[in-house]
């Protein structure tokens, strides 16, 4: 068999087939490692809240799957804790998420066309999806339950897995007034985004609200890929804080920020400079993509142009803009991602915004130069790698600002 | 204030070009002529213009006047004009500025005179190691060469040729020399290469229009410097920071 390299592997993270097979041997291995053990017992009713869970497949589309998470008899505020990424940082293990998840039971509804959310809207079933406490749901089915977990590295693992006839929502799903008042509205998508982040809504619960298409000009309002709907939400407000972010004045001094969850360490360096970044994932050997150290890179200009669309840089970078927008800098920016073998299962992209968010409060050290932050970066990496012979790196550290030369000698280089 | 330029297509190359750097520029009137200095809002690049009184067919400026202008809504306007026209600007009050473009038909277009303030420049003494005119063809197809396979152009001059280079996995080489006309005129203090962006570069390239040679000089990883266009019709000054490994 060829050998795929784990370059490709960490780029696509089973879910672009760069490899061109039909179906990722690294993630088919993994399945099957961790299917659950524990067989639920088929029901015809399954009754519980919804945390509220709710996921657009984008297999088929436009006649996707819609997956609503319920687990059996778990009712009321209890039932938040089996989808809860803000609420599970720091606090639960991978293994305690795995096992949160497994026993959530996903209902399957079949072929559901996106451009009609409008019947997912009168059951409230999208309503429900974005409620911001769970909501009493019934399940009704005649099929058996497929005991098998699904990973993903953008969503949050999903249970074992029953076809629904159909899914009732029992109580009245909790909305923000904002929330309502843009689901009646006819507003555009982008601009409802950016309307409920300033309203104070977290991205989990703008994420569902888009993904069920419950934002946009009601004329043109569809159900989204959950996948597209994370990324889509994650680039939408990282492009309104990128806005206001070029008119502000550049950070002061040279910092390196940390943090570390669930086996992946993030280090931020923020500079003095004009808006620029660069985004750096290092694999460990015998992490979940990796059988060897694999990096790989991206740059992103002044402009918000960057090389590649990843979902996990997306979600990093809006923890630094927010940071940079909340203080009124600009900066220039280097995020270090080093994944450990303790990453072995991907749980969604939630893990790397909020490690990142938690890594701005905590500042590890200050550095006279880019040269020296970036070295002391290297110097607490698990394994070897030389950031300076990174290509992304290389490219941010070479590009000097013309502002440096503004001075009565030519010979001011900027340190930067 | 009121100017006329019988060719409105400087103006607009030179515009559409700001609109790459830019959203906002502030242009001077002065008696001696039209003036503009900005840098790109991500601080690599600096662009000046020079417009002398005379190379306007009309020019009535009997005071200072500052046009504060959104280079996106200002390129908009003039892309109206389809061909040769003339453009007249002007201003009566100091809160709108008139355009107009007057060719078979005559389009006018009230533009709001917005604040701008403009970008602290003191005066640059770089001194370059080379310095070279160029055909404005020779470095067009060298820039758009280089852009297709990288996105940092090396420029290295001696006494007989200028060569623009790639380097990394894709490698294209441009040679100027006179030889093949691509080289006008070197001046070379010692032999020299530097590195740029060459995005940066292209972005400028819209300015070759005004002239069919181009100036450029450069030093080891010092900025390089790009005039387009003379000093009796306008000239153009392009100031861009290197890459230095």
């Amino acid at each position: 068999m060829r050998k795929i390299p784990a370059e490709l592997c960490v780029k696509c993270k089973g879910y672009k087939l760069l490899c061109g097979l039909p179906s990722c041997p690294i993630m088919s291995r993994f399945r099957s490692l961790v299917n659950v053990a524990r067989v639920l017992s088929s029901k015809d009713v399954i009754t519980g809240s919804t945390p509220p869970s709710g996921i657009v497949g984008e297999r088929g589309y436009p006649n996707v799957r819609v997956i609503i998470g319920v687990p059996p008899e778990v009712t009321g505020a209890q039932a938040k804790e089996f989808e809860d990424p803000k609420g599970w940082w720091g606090r639960k293990s991978l293994n305690e998420i795995i096992e949160l998840r497994s026993s959530l039971v996903s209902a399957v509804i079949e072929s559901v066309k996106v451009n009609d959310p409008w019947k997912l809207y009168e059951k409230e079933i999208s309503l429900a999806v974005a409620s911001k406490d769970p909501v009493q749901t019934e399940v009704i089915s005649k099929s058996d339950i497929v005991p098998k977990l699904r990973f993903d590295g953008v969503l949050v693992p999903r249970g074992p897995s029953l076809k629904a006839e159909e899914v009732k929502v029992d109580e009245n799903p909790k909305l923000s007034k904002k929330m309502e008042s843009l689901i009646f509205d006819d507003v555009k998508a982008e601009d409802s985004v950016i309307e409920l982040y300033q309203a104070g809504e977290d991205v989990y619960s703008i994420v569902p609200s888009l993904s069920m298409g419950l934002l946009g000009r009601r004329k043109n309002r569809k159900l989204v890929p959950t996948r597209w709907a994370i990324t889509a939400v994650d680039s939408i407000i990282g492009k309104h804080l990128l806005r206001k972010i070029q008119f502000f004045p550049e950070v002061n001094d040279i910092t390196v920020y940390h943090s570390a969850y669930l086996g992946n360490r993030f280090f931020v360096v923020l500079f003095p400079s004009k808006y620029r970044g660069v985004w750096v994932e290092i694999w460990h050997p015998m992490s979940l993509w990796a059988d060897e150290v694999t990096v790989v890179d991206l740059y992103e200009n002044f402009w918000g142009e960057y090389d590649t669309l990843d979902g996990g840089y997306m979600a990093a970078r809006l923890s630094v803009l927010e940071y940079l927008y909340n203080n009124v800098r600009q900066a220039g920016f280097v995020i270090v991602r080093e994944v450990t073998k303790e990453y072995f299962a991907p749980v969604g992209n939630w893990h790397i915004r909020e490690t990142v968010r938690r890594a701005m409060r905590n500042p590890i050290f200050k550095a006279g130069s880019l040269e020296e932050a970036l070295k002391e970066v290297q110097s607490r990496l698990l394994v070897k790698v030389n950031l300076f012979e990174i290509p992304s790196v290389k490219k941010l550290v070479a590009q000097k600002e013309i502002t440096g030369y503004f001075t009565k000698s030519d010979r001011t280089d900027r340190a930067v | 204030m009121r100017v006329v330029h019988s060719d409105v297509r400087d103006l607009k190359a030179i515009i559409t070009t700001l609109t790459k750097l830019v959203d906002e520029a502030l242009m001077v009137f002065k008696q001696e002529g039209v003036e503009l200095v900005t840098v790109d809002r991500a601080h690599i690049a600096l662009i000046k213009l020079n417009i002398p009184s005379s190379a306007f067919q009309e020019y009535d400026v009997s005071e200072e006047f500052k046009f504060g202008f959104n280079a996106a809504t200002l390129a908009k306007i003039l892309k109206a004009a389809a061909r040769k026209e003339s453009v007249v600007i002007e201003s009566t009050s100091p809160d709108v500025v008139t355009i107009k473009l007057v060719g078979a038909v005559e389009k006018s277009f009230g533009v709001k005179n917005l604040e701008v303030v403009p970008p602290e420049v003191p005066e640059l003494n770089l001194e370059f190691d080379v310095t070279a005119t160029v055909s404005s063809a020779g470095v067009n197809k060298a820039v758009s060469e280089a852009r297709t396979v990288s996105d940092s152009v090396t420029i290295s001059a001696d006494e007989g040729s200028v060569k623009f280079y790639t380097e990394g996995e894709s490698k294209v080489e441009v040679v100027l020399d006179k030889d093949t006309g691509g080289l006008v005129d070197i001046a070379v203090k010692k032999p020299a290469t530097a590195t740029y962006d060459v995005a940066y570069i292209n972005d400028v390239m819209g300015l070759t229009r005004l002239g069919d040679t181009v100036s450029i000089a450069f030093s080891e990883n010092k900025p390089l410097q790009m005039e387009f266009g003379s000093e009796t019709t306008g000239k153009v000054t392009y100031l861009l920071a290197p890459k230095v490994a």
